[in-house]
């Protein structure tokens, strides 16, 4: 791995402790350019986790609590009537921002949920006819509860197509938490780093090599999805675009300057689980619908 | 008395040959064709077709006919590449278990079987996949883009059983020849206990905590009406009470909290499978609402919880009482 | 999926849409001994084929109605059955059955019957028909069976593919089997087998003049011979046939004396005339299916070699027939004697036969004219002379279409008409002679025939003609072919030339007509030769090329040298199954990193028993990291990483690192193999 992103993963494990692979995924997650979906119990310290990569790449940081009553112009933003001038001026939203916290997305009506997607995947924002493009780094991480609970509007299928990972942080091991509550090691200052050094980084990860043997295998992998029988939800063009993108993310952070399938393999999980639905509830069937995928997938055969 | 022969001569032949596959073709999740576990032969239409070559020999050599005699040998040469054809076609399979799905007896399971090539070419042609011994199965095309296929084992009664073997076989591609293997992918089949229909009531409680007179919110059994909160979900509110001008109201429900049922199950019951099967039915159900409960059964006894692990670990354990599993 | 118990859908079932095609094109090849309502039927029931496949099957025949059909079938078959040979009969019958079970097809069985059929018809079809472009017909129909067939058996398979399968399948069988046609023995016929009854062609037994005028129209090919030197000139070219010595006023034919002593020499060994292979002339004779026993030979011929000698027969009146009708095109090898003399029997009894004189009291003016001849001349050479100069001078003419003469032909003939074709000709003397008392029979056959090389000549239908034989000086037969004296062009240059202004009687296109046209003649010959060389190699090779093949090829016959034949042969044929079926190493080289891997974790496995299922390489490598010695793991490691440099890099792979790769595979494997077990010392102490 590189000095400069091991030394990001130490930082922000300060922080949020015991998950370094969770935190490997969202720095992918951000150098590839995509957003973050994270699905977990309250508590878990999504928040942490996104305020510490505001402060690590120096972002602007805004967080949205989602409710039902929620607008999208509560979001977005409006255009009001300033008496002084008499002209109407912009009111930027807090959506106005690099980073933002969508927290509890799943509570929030279907028509601010899909204000908040279109401006993800548009990167700009259309009010009244006047289009307002977002800042340059737009990051968002939505987080939701896991379960069902009233209230709530879950996401259709075509939205979470549009956050490239779903992750989810959990409950810290018996030591992570002890130093947790001992509050150890807190004081090591963070390494800021220069949001031009981010964007730098973003431009380089195109020029990660993918040879044919791990393009067939991403192939292999989408196609298994949608022939096997078992999946209502298979894995779409754009997610395999995700795929590779991610993967090349994470090789890039690994230092290597072309793909492995172990690359594409790390990140799987993360960029197809929340794309996939079963077809039919299976009884005991315990393993997760990407890892029964990437089981029945050699990433050798060519 | 013949019948009687019969059955345990044909048994005998079965059990030979049972032991002569397990050492050729040893069990395994995945199997990979090879020499060892294809077995060729000519079927019925083969040998007519050798007949027919016979038939155009002596045609071709009693009217001294040139021709007909390089038909003939044209027809032997086309039989003995076919054999080699469908050999290779056959061998290019590479077959694996994706595990079997757990049902309740007499329900169908569904064995899940994953189809591949080992090599560049795809393998082509029907594929006949039936059950050892049985008479039909299912035909599937190679060419279709499919991999997974499902063959359904239909089950009689509850118990830990192995799958037998899995009879493939092909005819590609004219039809002369056939091919085929019999496969042990060593999986265990569960099949739980029948489910018979049974009060959840009458189950004996047992209290944890001393006093089972703490409630805890719950979902079950309607308590009392309460004025509304910030936040409360919409769907609770009495809108009974609220139409007669009150203030509005959510009704809470509730559960008896720190008690536990307890299922048990005597193994020397007269009616051993009635009572599992009802037990078995209990432990779904209150899966479903989720209930914690401990089962007994005989001396072993499983500690309370709920959950769907605790469900299939009951369930195990019922469908295997009285086997020595 | 479909359910097991096998019915073949109906709209869009190509297998059975290819093999209807198949079987129509057969029925058709096939035309010669159908009747015309069988075809019909198979057309028919083809045409519903092809409805059924592109609409579906709106509702189904009953089988009671196609059993009435396969009843009333079999009836109308039986009646015919005895204008009918037993093969055109089975023929007959195996077309009707394909053709109702092609409208009854219901189960896969059906159709694999209906294709077993199919395969059985187009055999039989080469009985009836041998010429090249019949076999590239058949051929073409035994590719659309296969391919039916396999359609049958992998109905996606897309067809393209299909094709090429079966193509390649038909290509690499073609060389096998032609292997096996030339290697393995010829036998002999086991027994003899039917023979058709209304296939046969060519001459007649019977010689009514007015009869060959019909011959003469064909221009059918009757058996081509290859001489071994050049060809003798055409007026030497004289094919007897049949011989034909019993005269009833009207009609010639075989005497019943004749007949009788045939019978008998075909159930024995038959007494050959003495020719001398030095002196004589050695021909091959390769004969067109004409369903006849008799074979076309010059003056006085005996067998060229053992396989004509066991199945042919030389007759007393030196005539050549085939122990076995001639159902397909057969080779014979003859070596004739131009120059020997034909000797009567010393019995008398040629004489006796060929002075019978018919007992009708006909011809009246005839007779009358023969005995002035009796009593002007008293030799018989200057005799017979006289009856040649009378045709030559009397203003005989040569024509194909002559008046009828129903009543005392010979009369009409010779002082009324006075014109004809041989047939008149050779009746009129051949009775004139005997009136006179000297014994002579008319001879059927062929006379002169199309050159195709300097020893190769080609004889056709019109090629047809009789001429006389006769005992003048009672000791040998003498020939006397009265038509030369009237159309002596027809003998020099053959029935092409002379016939030149009768042509408009001819076809446009038929072969008669092409001499007139330099491209098409040119085309013919171009055919013919084709044909030639198609029959000599294919159809006539026989047992005795077979010998000389052998012999050629191992010198002395032993068993030994027969013995390792064999084995080449064996060893042969399976080279030729390994190239079709061992995978090229060219494809192999395409991803040999792989295969090196490959090889390195099915050895590692059977070591460590960790399997590598789906790992990847590295991941691999690491799952084995705790069980492998320090060296193993590395040499392991570094393999590992040789090889993702070859697959996941960017450029092309280089030799050098495909060098690299295979060393350390080498290595590897070397190390695993001879160095301890590979294993560390921890697992195997734990293990």
């Amino acid at each position: 791995m590189r000095s400069e992103f091991k030394a990001l993963v130490e930082a922000l494990g300060q922080h949020i402790l015991g998950k370094p692979q969770q935190i490997k995924l969202a720095l992918t997650c951000m150098l590839a350019q995509g957003h973050l979906l994270i699905e977990d119990l309250p508590g878990m310290g999504k928040t942490t986790l996104s305020h510490s990569l505001a402060k690590l790449f120096s972002l602007d940081y805004s967080r949205i609590q989602f409710t039902s009553d929620l607008l999208p112009s509560d979001m977005l933003g409006a255009t009001i009537y300033n008496a002084q001038n008499q002209e109407f001026v912009f009111r930027a939203g807090p959506v106005f921002n690099q980073l933002i916290l969508a927290d509890e997305i799943n509570r929030a009506s279907p028509k601010t949920q899909s204000a908040l997607l279109e401006a993800m995947e548009e990167r700009q924002v259309s009010i009244d006819g006047t289009t307002y493009p977002l800042p340059a780094p737009f990051f968002v991480i939505g987080t939701q509860n896991p379960t069902f609970q009233s209230g709530t509007y879950p996401l259709p299928e075509s939205q979470l197509d549009r956050f490239l990972m779903k992750i989810s942080l959990g409950y810290p091991d018996w030591d992570a938490e002890r130093a947790m509550l001992l509050g150890t090691n807190q004081e090591r200052a963070m390494p800021a780093m220069e949001l031009a050094q981010l964007t730098a980084w973003q431009m380089q990860i195109t020029n990660v090599h993918a040879s044919d043997a791990v393009i067939n295998y991403i192939l292999k992998l989408v196609t298994m999805s949608r022939t096997t029988p078992g999946f209502s939800h298979a894995l779409s063009p754009r997610a395999s675009k995700a795929l590779l993108q991610a993967a090349r993310a994470w090789a890039f952070m690994h230092d290597r300057d072309y793909l492995l399938p172990d690359d594409v393999q790390a990140v799987f999980v993360a960029v197809a689980e929340h794309r996939l639905r079963p077809a039919y509830q299976d009884s005991n069937e315990d393993t997760l619908l990407s890892q029964r995928l990437l089981d029945s997938v050699d990433p050798l055969a060519a | 008395m013949t019948r009687w022969l019969h059955n345990m001569l044909s048994a005998v032949k079965n059990r030979l040959l049972l032991k002569w596959l397990a050492a050729r073709i040893p069990g395994g999740r995945r199997h990979s064709l090879n020499m060892q576990s294809v077995f060729i032969m000519p079927t019925l239409f083969g040998g007519i077709y050798f007949v027919l070559c016979l038939a155009l020999f002596v045609l071709g050599t009693n009217y001294q006919n040139n021709l007909l005699l390089l038909l003939c040998y044209f027809f032997i040469t086309i039989a003995l590449l076919h054999m080699f054809i469908s050999y290779q076609n056959f061998a290019r399979l590479q077959i694996q278990a994706k595990g079997i799905s757990t049902v309740y007896a007499g329900d169908d399971a569904l064995f899940h079987i994953q189809i591949a090539s080992h090599s560049h070419h795809r393998p082509s042609g029907l594929l006949n996949i039936k059950w050892w011994g049985h008479q039909k199965g299912i035909v599937i095309d190679l060419d279709e883009d499919k991999h997974h296929i499902s063959l359904p084992r239909s089950t009689y009664r509850r118990g830990v059983f192995s799958l037998p073997r899995v009879t493939f076989s092909s005819d590609f591609p004219l039809g002369l020849f056939r091919c085929w293997t019999h496969l042990d992918f060593a999986q265990p089949m569960t099949v739980f206990p029948a489910l018979e229909k049974h009060s959840l009531k009458h189950i004996p409680h047992q209290t944890i905590s001393g006093d089972g007179a703490t409630r805890a919110q719950g979902l079950e059994d309607f308590e009392n009406l309460r004025t509304y909160q910030d936040g409360d979900p919409i769907q609770r509110i009495a809108w009974k009470s609220l139409a007669c001008g009150n203030q509005p109201m959510i009704k809470s429900f509730s559960e008896p909290a720190s008690q536990t049922l307890q299922l048990s199950v005597n193994p020397a019951s007269r009616n051993l499978e009635q009572v599992i099967s009802r037990t078995a039915y209990q432990v779904v159900e209150l899966s479903r609402i989720q209930r914690p409960f401990s089962l007994q059964i005989g001396s072993h006894s499983y500690p309370a919880s709920s959950g769907r692990e605790h469900r299939d670990k009951c369930l195990r354990a019922l469908s295997t009482i009285g086997t020595s599993v | 999926m479909t359910a097991i118990p096998f019915s073949l859908p109906t709209q869009g079932h190509r297998a059975t849409l290819i093999l209807s095609i198949a079987l129509v094109i057969l029925t058709l090849t096939l035309h010669q001994p159908l009747k015309a309502w069988v075809i019909l039927m198979m057309l028919c029931s083809a045409t519903i084929r092809i409805y059924i496949y592109r609409v579906g099957q709106t509702q189904r025949l009953s089988s009671r109605l196609i059993n009435l059909l396969a009843i009333l079938a079999c009836i109308s078959l039986a009646w015919l059955s005895r204008q009918q040979g037993l093969l055109e009969i089975m023929v007959n019958l195996l077309i009707t059955g394909c053709a109702l079970k092609l409208l009854s097809l219901r189960q896969r069985r059906d159709f694999l019957q209906l294709a077993a059929c199919a395969l059985f018809l187009v055999g039989c079809a080469l009985i009836f028909h041998q010429s090249m472009a019949i076999t590239l017909m058949l051929s073409m129909v035994l590719l659309l069976i296969m391919l039916s067939l396999q359609q049958l058996y992998a109905p996606q398979l897309a067809f393209k593919k299909q094709l090429s399968a079966i193509l390649k399948m038909g290509l690499q069988a073609l060389p096998v089997a032609c292997l096996l046609f030339v290697v393995i023995p010829r036998l002999p016929p086991l027994w003899g087998m039917p023979a058709g009854k209304s296939t046969q062609t060519g001459l007649s037994d019977t010689m009514t003049p007015g009869d060959i005028a019909k011959l003469t129209q064909s221009s059918e090919r009757v058996f081509t011979a290859t001489f071994d030197l050049s060809v003798p000139p055409p007026t030497e070219r004289y094919w007897r046939a049949m011989v034909l010595e019993q005269f009833d006023g009207k009609t010639w034919q075989l005497s019943p004396y004749r007949k009788q002593q045939q019978m008998l020499q075909s159930y024995g060994i038959s007494r050959l005339p003495v020719v001398s292979q030095s002196t004589g002339t050695a021909y091959q004779l390769m004969v067109e299916p004409s369903s006849q026993r008799w074979l076309y030979s010059l003056n006085v011929t005996g067998p060229g070699n053992d396989s004509t000698r066991a199945k042919t027969q030389f007759n007393d009146d030196f005539s050549v027939s085939a122990r076995q009708p001639v159902m397909s095109k057969q080779a014979f090898a003859l070596v004739s004697d131009l120059k020997a003399p034909r000797p009567l029997a010393t019995s008398g009894i040629d004489s006796k036969i060929n002075l019978q004189l018919p007992a009708a009291n006909n011809n009246e003016r005839t007779r009358r004219w023969a005995a002035q001849l009796r009593a002007r001349y008293s030799s018989d050479d200057e005799l017979a002379d006289a009856i040649m100069t009378y045709f030559a001078n009397q203003g005989f003419s040569y024509t194909l279409t002559p008046p009828a003469m129903p009543a005392n032909p010979v009369d009409a003939f010779l002082f009324d008409n006075q014109t004809g074709f041989c047939a008149h000709y050779a009746s009129a003397m051949a009775y004139v002679l005997r009136l006179v008392g000297i014994p002579a029979r008319v001879v059927s056959g062929y006379q002169g025939g199309e050159k195709l090389t300097d020893n190769v000549v080609s004889i056709f239908q019109y090629d047809a003609h009789a001429w006389v034989e006769a005992a003048v000086d009672g000791k040998t037969w003498q020939r006397f072919d009265p038509t030369a004296m009237v159309a002596l062009s027809r003998l020099q240059y053959g029935f092409q030339q002379s016939m030149a202004d009768q042509h408009a009687d001819l076809p446009l296109f038929s072969r008669a007509g092409a001499h007139d046209s330099v491209l098409l003649s040119s085309m013919f010959s171009m055919v013919d030769t084709i044909n030639y060389q198609w029959s000599r190699w294919v159809l006539g090779f026989d047992s005795d090329q077979q010998d000389t093949l052998f012999k050629n090829m191992l010198g002395k016959k032993t068993t030994t040298t027969l013995a390792l034949f064999g084995l080449v042969i064996l060893l042969f044929i399976t080279g030729l199954l390994a190239l079709y079926f061992v995978p090229r190493p060219a494809q192999k080289h395409a991803d040999e990193p792989q295969r090196l891997f490959d090889s390195l974790a099915l050895q590692l496995q059977k070591l460590t028993g960790i399997e590598r299922a789906h790992l990847s390489a590295r991941q691999y490598l690491r799952s084995l990291q705790p069980v492998l010695d320090k060296d193993a793991f590395l040499l392991f490691a570094k393999f590992v990483d040789t090889f993702e440099t070859i697959r996941y890099l960017p450029g092309k792979a280089d030799r050098k690192k495909r060098t690299l790769l295979r060393n350390q595979h080498y290595a590897l494997r070397k190390y695993l193999k001879y160095r301890g077990k590979g294993l560390s010392v921890s697992s195997t102490t734990s293990a």
